[in-house]
């Protein structure tokens, strides 16, 4: 159990690169929080300074209170899983497992039983015996996860886990650590750049771009209610359509004007909007929130919209269209897979008002 | 009584050893465990220094002071006591012995570097189309295990000579002796002696080169030679045009090896001749310098010619290393 | 029935090529063969002879052996009695491996710490210390020699053992230091990391992960370190002098070549004494030998 305070983080390369600017980030006892973000955002640079890996040149990082900051990795009570595994290569699995506990001077015995009982709870007592050498990737992910689970420490961090593994174990993967997660009831810090990940694992996301923390929120809240251009676009896939937009009032009615597009906004929400009139905006609307009307759902706000089919991506539980406006602007949207909707054909979509996003243009925030 | 002498000399030499040995690992620990006493911050800046200061002693002591001195020495007299300007490069360069000793290093390194070379080449590529390519390899290449000394002692002993009309038991002599002339003094005979001492050395090398060339050429890939022989060239055109270029690296690096090897080699001709009989190279008489005749400035002067030649070759072989390494 | 033709005609043309292969290949067997035989006489001869009476050996080569009918009463052991102990060769083989073994265990030792802190460990001013080391490589022994003779002589280390080891150590440091620290650098990070974070101290990480996975490295370097002090003369004979009871195989069978000259049954016996080890480690350890040698060959 741990209980995880970045303050005013800051990591500053000699060649003065910022990595992580000013990461404030309140992780409690037994979250599942998931750091994503592109590759170079400083997610791995933050977990890396939990670690002790890395040095903190600015701000303060506590563990249950203390400031840890000058203390070496070992004397943090953390457990890393890599990307890479790092399993000794000249170690048996057990000896693997078993080299924190040595080096902490467990006597023999408890040594023994918890690496079996940690094994036991991956299942993989019997590969004990073996070199890293002659494991699968999956066998291999297991022990690096086995290495960490055996010591009981405070706080998981672990580095992409499962970038190295192919798609279905992977979905696998995702689940028993999940499950593992409720069942030792610590806390875990997850880095990805996987947006799956993210939203399938985390009890808590925080999203990173260029050094700088985006949105901290559940997955959920994240999804809906994006922050900011960066975020609404990095989670979701396909990504959310952007539109550059501005807002007209026309007689009782508030529009969002985006090229050929002209949709209202609804007037439940419209006195939100009163006060960005003639603002540079963007308009954003996700390919989920966009429907074919045959197949609606009910509960939704449809504005309807025409465009030409460009090309069609069909996934069996869904199709993905390629729409083109009027104006050639492209759109892509996420409907129900009996549409059947064929390339150069000009449909109809429903867009969902009740989820749509404004942005504003200059500094990429979402209005409120 | 010699049987506990003995005893005791091998308990001593045991112990010598432990302490030797033990002494430097000991030493390691005993510093870590103090350091690790400290606080994290002042632990993490003064380790690496624990682990670096007995490298670094030794080094500025066996090397970088010696070689500064060394330098000043040469600039000064016979034991070190007055300036005497150039005047020990001047004998270096002037000299008859040392010009004799100059024309002698470029006979060894011309001959060494070539046939050691050229012969491992031809070894190389023809040993790859033999069954007992491992044996025959093995056998040329041991010669590397053995040392100056020994090798001296081996050409000694193939070069004895015996008046003519008593049984030879050198074989080289044997051999000139059966084949109908008069056997040789190859170790006094100053139009040989120079060429036997060379071939000592061209016995040892060659192994070298050949391991080296060897690996090179099986690092050709397959389908270049294939390739060559689709559009039509014979092995003969194929040892110029395609082994040859694809492994003229590594015959730099095998050539520049074996010319500071030469360069630095005194061993043979020390105990070969002594020098006697215009057989002195470079680094024989540096030793004679300083030990026969007392005269460091002048063994002085030659250690640093003897750098100055070596330095460029060993700039390029390292950085050629480097490379290697770096492509590894 | 247009089988047999076929067959025949095929038959002749594999018999046809056989000849063919013989006469291409016949002259790279002969070349290698003749090669590898006369790479090996020089030190057969001296190995049988050093098992050859002294008169015999003075009276005829050693060829005349093989003349029938083999006469194996004509071998006997008695050289190598004579000089292993009326020559000292016993005492000088137990110097030799005085010197030898802490003369390489020292610069291992010192050389894998010094890299581990050049690859893993962060202070001012690693890298320029790397270069400078490598810059050491060009530095001939010979450059050294007089003033660490001299100092030598002040402080009484001339022909002790101490001294012999300490020379040894500085001059194979920097291709120990530099051969190590470019293979332990490209261990991967994420191993350093993983024990520091299972909480191992520097030390930790390098007795248990750094030196088990450097071993290849360590062992090509120990093999060329051993092989290089074990066949060293000039060190030995500047340090040590004149000094009989330090002295090591080369020195002593250097002197008996200088004082017994003609004493073939002696120098034949002395100088397989000295080879004995070297190549015993040439047999055992021939991959890490050649290794050793390949990356030895940067030495100054």
């Amino acid at each position: 159990m741990a209980h995880i305070v970045f303050e005013q983080v800051t990591k500053q390369y000699d060649n003065g690169f910022i990595a992580v600017k000013d990461l404030n980030l309140d992780i409690g006892d037994d979250e599942f929080l998931v750091l994503v973000g592109p590759s170079g955002c400083g997610k791995t640079t933050s977990l890396r300074m939990l670690a002790g890996l890395e040095s903190i040149s600015r701000g303060n990082l506590y563990i249950n209170g203390e400031r840890v900051n000058d203390r070496a990795p070992r004397e943090r009570d953390i457990a890393m899983v890599f990307q890479s595994y790092a399993l000794y290569p000249h170690m048996s699995v057990f000896d693997n497992m078993a080299f924190s506990l040595q080096l902490q001077g467990t006597p023999k015995v408890d040594v023994q039983q918890r690496v079996q009982a940690a094994a036991a709870q991956l299942g993989i007592e019997e590969l004990l015996d073996r070199k890293p050498k002659q494991l699968s990737g999956g066998q291999r992910q297991r022990v690096a996860v086995g290495r960490a689970i055996v010591r009981d420490p405070a706080a998981f961090l672990m580095d992409e886990p499962l970038s190295n593994l192919d798609a279905k174990l992977r979905v696998q993967a995702r689940a028993e650590l999940t499950k593992l997660h409720h069942k030792l009831g610590t806390t875990f810090i997850y880095v990805t750049h996987d947006q799956v990940e993210a939203m399938t694992m985390g009890s808590r996301i925080a999203v990173m771009n260029q050094g700088i923390l985006q949105q901290v929120d559940t997955p959920q809240t994240l999804y809906d209610s994006p922050n900011n251009m960066f975020v609404a676009g990095f989670m979701g896939s396909p990504a959310m359509n952007f539109f550059e937009a501005d807002l007209k009032p026309e007689g009782d009615t508030l529009f969002i004007h985006a090229g050929s597009l002209k949709v209202p906004v609804p007037a439940d929400v419209r006195s939100r909007y009163d006060s960005y009139v003639g603002t540079p905006l963007i308009f954003g609307i996700r390919p989920d929130n966009i429907y074919n009307p045959k197949c609606a759902p009910p509960g939704i706000n449809p504005v309807d919209i025409e465009a030409t089919v460009s090309v069609v991506e069909m996934m069996g539980y869904e199709e993905i269209v390629y729409l083109t406006l009027a104006d050639s602007q492209e759109l892509i949207a996420r409907i129900d897979p009996r549409s059947r909707f064929t390339p150069g054909e000009t449909v109809r979509v429903s867009l969902d008002m009740n989820c749509f996003h404004l942005f504003d243009r200059a500094s990429e925030q979402v209005l409120h | 009584m010699p049987d506990a002498n003995n005893l005791l000399r091998l308990l001593s030499a045991i112990a010598a050893i432990v302490l030797g040995s033990g002494g430097v690992i000991a030493l390691f620990y005993a510093a870590n465990i103090l350091v690790n006493r400290l606080p994290y911050q002042w632990r993490s800046r003064i380790l690496p220094w624990v682990y670096m200061v007995p490298a670094l002693a030794i080094l500025t002591a066996f090397l970088i002071l010696p070689t500064i001195r060394t330098i000043i020495i040469s600039f000064q007299d016979q034991r070190s006591e007055s300036w005497v300007g150039l005047d020990n490069y001047l004998f270096a360069f002037t000299n008859s012995d040392m010009l004799i000793a100059f024309r002698n290093n470029i006979l060894w390194l011309v001959l060494v570097t070539g046939v050691s070379v050229g012969l491992g080449l031809i070894i190389a590529v023809l040993v790859d189309r033999v069954r007992y390519e491992p044996v025959a390899k093995a056998l040329i290449f041991l010669p590397m295990a053995i040392s100056f000394v020994g090798a001296s002692v081996i050409w000694r002993f193939v070069y004895a000579y015996q008046p003519p009309g008593i049984e030879q038991i050198g074989l080289l002599n044997a051999i000139v002796v059966a084949l109908g002339f008069e056997p040789i003094g190859w170790l006094v005979n100053k139009g040989v002696n120079n060429l036997a001492l060379i071939a000592i050395m061209i016995w040892l090398q060659t192994g070298f080169a050949m391991v080296l060339l060897s690996s090179a050429v099986k690092g050709i890939p397959q389908d270049v030679i294939e390739a060559a022989r689709m559009d039509g060239a014979n092995e003969l055109q194929i040892f110029w045009r395609i082994t040859i270029p694809m492994i003229s690296s590594t015959i730099v690096v095998v050539s520049t090896t074996i010319i500071v090897l030469v360069l630095k080699v005194f061993d043979i001709v020390f105990v070969m001749t002594g020098g006697n009989l215009d057989t002195d190279v470079i680094a024989s008489r540096m030793i004679k310098e300083m030990f026969n005749f007392r005269n460091f400035g002048r063994g002085s002067a030659i250690a640093v010619i003897l750098l100055l030649a070596v330095i460029p070759v060993m700039a390029a072989n390292i950085r050629r290393f480097q490379q290697q390494e770096t492509n590894r | 029935m247009t089988a047999r033709p076929d067959a025949r005609s095929r038959q002749s043309r594999s018999w046809m090529d056989r000849v063919e292969t013989w006469f291409t290949t016949a002259p790279v067997h002969i070349v290698v063969v003749a090669i590898a035989l006369l790479w090996t006489l020089p030190t057969a001869g001296l190995l049988i002879s050093s098992f050859r009476q002294p008169d015999a050996l003075l009276e005829s080569g050693w060829w005349t052996v093989f003349t029938p009918p083999l006469d194996l009463g004509q071998f006997h052991l008695g050289n190598y009695g004579d000089v292993l102990t009326g020559q000292g060769m016993g005492q000088a083989f137990l110097n030799s491996l005085i010197i030898t073994i802490p003369a390489t265990v020292m610069p291992i030792a010192i050389a894998t710490f010094a890299a581990y802190a050049l690859a893993w460990m962060r202070f001012p001013g690693r890298q320029l210390l790397f270069v400078m080391i490598v810059g050491l490589l060009v530095v001939p022994l010979q450059m050294t020699l007089i003033p660490v003779l001299r100092a030598y002589n002040t402080l009484g280390l001339a022909g002790t053992f101490f001294g012999v080891w300490l020379a040894h150590t500085g001059y194979g440091l920097p291709l120990g230091i530099y051969l190590l620290r470019n293979y332990i650098g490209t261990l991967p990070r994420d191993l350093i990391e993983a024990a520091a974070v299972d909480g191992a101290s520097h030390l930790k990480i390098f007795t248990r992960i750094v030196v088990p996975l450097s071993t290849p490295a360590i062992a090509s370097f120990t093999v060329f370190q051993f092989l290089w002090v074990w066949n060293d003369l000039l060190v030995a004979l500047v340090y040590l002098g004149g000094n009989q009871d330090v002295a090591p195989v080369t020195l002593v069978l250097r002197n008996l070549v200088g004082d017994r000259g003609q004493d073939w049954h002696l120098l034949t016996a002395g100088a397989f004494i000295s080879m004995v080890v070297p190549l015993l480690v040439f047999f055992a350890l021939q991959r890490y030998f050649v290794r050793g040698l390949l990356a030895g060959s940067v030495k100054g």
